[in-house]
Parts: structure tokens; sequence; C-alpha cells
């Protein structure tokens, strides 16, 4: 039975921030993903009245936008492995700030998706050339969602060197 | 030429119309049904991309924090990223290649209107 003390660098709250890390990377990430999905969505029915035969490729902004939730699963999930009743408050901002990082940068992507995609879908059923140049604006606006998974990375390595 | 841009203007205008009007005065003044019969293949590549984009990402990374790459997380992270981007490339090539097969058929469709 080991007692718990807390100590200036290791209070007993510091495991609050890195919950709200790991609950914003995923709730952010999911407002992103919802938007993109919705707004691609839209697109989709619309266009798809008339040319149904175009429906499996104007799914791909609704898969993007997918993506991006999943990159806020992974880093809930890789936050969550570094819990402890007992850890460092630097490791705990270090955790709000990676879970915030991805969850509010997958929100921008999920939007900037979600625009381009409906605009995309439905321009690509006049114009099927113009289905290259949407996938390519797709995946530029999808990088800011990776960006804020690389850096939201990169701070969780230095969340593991804490000692309490 | 202004006949043609009458056409596409003409579709242009039910097509924006779409966003806001409902579904009954869509169907009514397409002109062409389309039957309810979903082919069972797309069916199961849209039920298989499903169930892969739910399952693998995630269990990409817990298959490899362990075995792969000893414990460090941030690898099977990134693993679980870049299968994530496999599947949609994979989905892309499949709704490219079946789109080339089937051909234009629905343009005929558009110059009727």
């Amino acid at each position: 039975m080991s007692t718990l003390v807390a100590t200036e660098f290791c209070p007993a709250y510091a495991p609050f921030f890195g919950v709200m890390g790991a609950t914003s990377a995923i709730v952010f990430c999911c407002f992103g993903a919802a938007y993109g999905t919705a707004k691609s969505g839209v697109g989709l029915t619309s266009m798809g009245v008339l040319r149904p035969d175009l429906i499996i490729k104007g799914i791909v902004p609704i898969i993007m936008a997918g993506i991006i939730g999943i990159y806020g699963l992974v880093v809930s999930v890789l936050i969550g492995n570094g819990f402890k009743q007992q850890m460092s408050l630097y490791a705990g901002f270090i955790q709000l700030g990676a879970g915030l990082s991805v969850g509010l940068a997958g929100m921008a992507a999920g939007f900037a998706v979600g625009i381009v995609g409906d605009a995309g879908v439905r321009a690509s059923a006049q114009q099927p050339r113009l289905f290259t140049g949407m996938i390519l604006v797709l995946i530029f606006a999808e990088v800011l969602a990776l960006y804020g998974l690389i850096v939201a990375l990169i701070l969780n390595t230095k969340a593991s060197t804490a000692e309490c | 030429m202004s006949s043609v841009e009458k056409r596409t203007t003409r579709t242009t205008s039910e097509q924006t119309s779409f966003g806001s009007s409902s579904s009954s005065s869509a169907s009514s003044s397409s002109g062409s049904r389309s039957s309810v019969n979903i082919s069972s293949s797309t069916l199961a590549k849209l039920a298989f991309f499903t169930v892969a984009m739910i399952v693998f990402p995630i269990a990409t990374y817990f298959l490899t924090v362990d075995q792969y790459f000893g414990g460090n997380a941030t690898y099977a992270g990134i693993s679980a990223a870049v299968m994530a981007n496999v599947i949609l490339i994979a989905y892309v090539a499949v709704a490219v290649m079946e789109d080339s097969q089937a051909g234009p058929a629905p343009v005929s469709i558009k110059k009727q209107q």
C-alpha cells in the first residue's frame, strides 16, 4: 500500500489537465469531423439525385472527415496511456496542450473538408475533370489535422519523461 | 452556343435549388427514375470500407505498440495515422476504378433536359 503524497510539482489536481487534454482531443476532432460529414453529405445527396453513378466517388470527402475523427481518437488513446494518479503538473499541462492542438486543428480541418467537399462533389458532377482538383484541395485541408497530430505526438513524448 | 449555355445554366439552377427544396419536387422534375436495386458488390465494398475505417487504425495502434515498437506509443500512433490514410487511398482507388468501368451513362439524360 503506497501512500500518495502531494508535492508542489505533483499536486493532486494534476490529472485534471491531462484528462481535459484527452477529452478535448476527441471532442473537438469530432466537431470537425461532424461538420465535414454533414456538409459533404448535403452536397452528396443533392448531387446524387441527378447523378447516382457518382455517389461512390462522392463519399471521398466523408471518408476524409472520418479520418480527422480517427486522429482525435488516436491522440486520446495516446494521452490516456500516460495517466497516473500521482503525476506531475508538467505532464498534465503537456497532455492538455497535446489534446488541444490536435482537437482544434482537427476542427479547422473538418470545416475545410466540409465546405470543399460540398462544393466539390456538386461541381464534379457537372465537370468530371474537377474530381482530381477536389481531391487535391481535400488533401491540403486534411493535412492541417495531420500537423496537429504531429505536434500532439511530439508533445506527448515529452510528458513521459516527467518524474514525480 | 447559347442553347448549350441555357442547358447548362438550367441544370445548374436545378442542382442548386436542390439545396433548399424538398426531395419530392426534385424527383418529379428529374424525369428519370433509377431502380432501387443496389448491386451486392457495391454494398460489400461499402461494408468492407466502413468496418475497415472503424477497426484498422485503432487495431494497428494496439497491435504495434507492444510488439513492434516496444512500448513507444508515438510510433504506434504514427502507424495508426498511416493506416487510416492507406484506407483512404484504397477507397479512392476503388471508387475511380469502379467509375471508369461504369462509363458516362447519364450524360444523355442531361442532354434530354
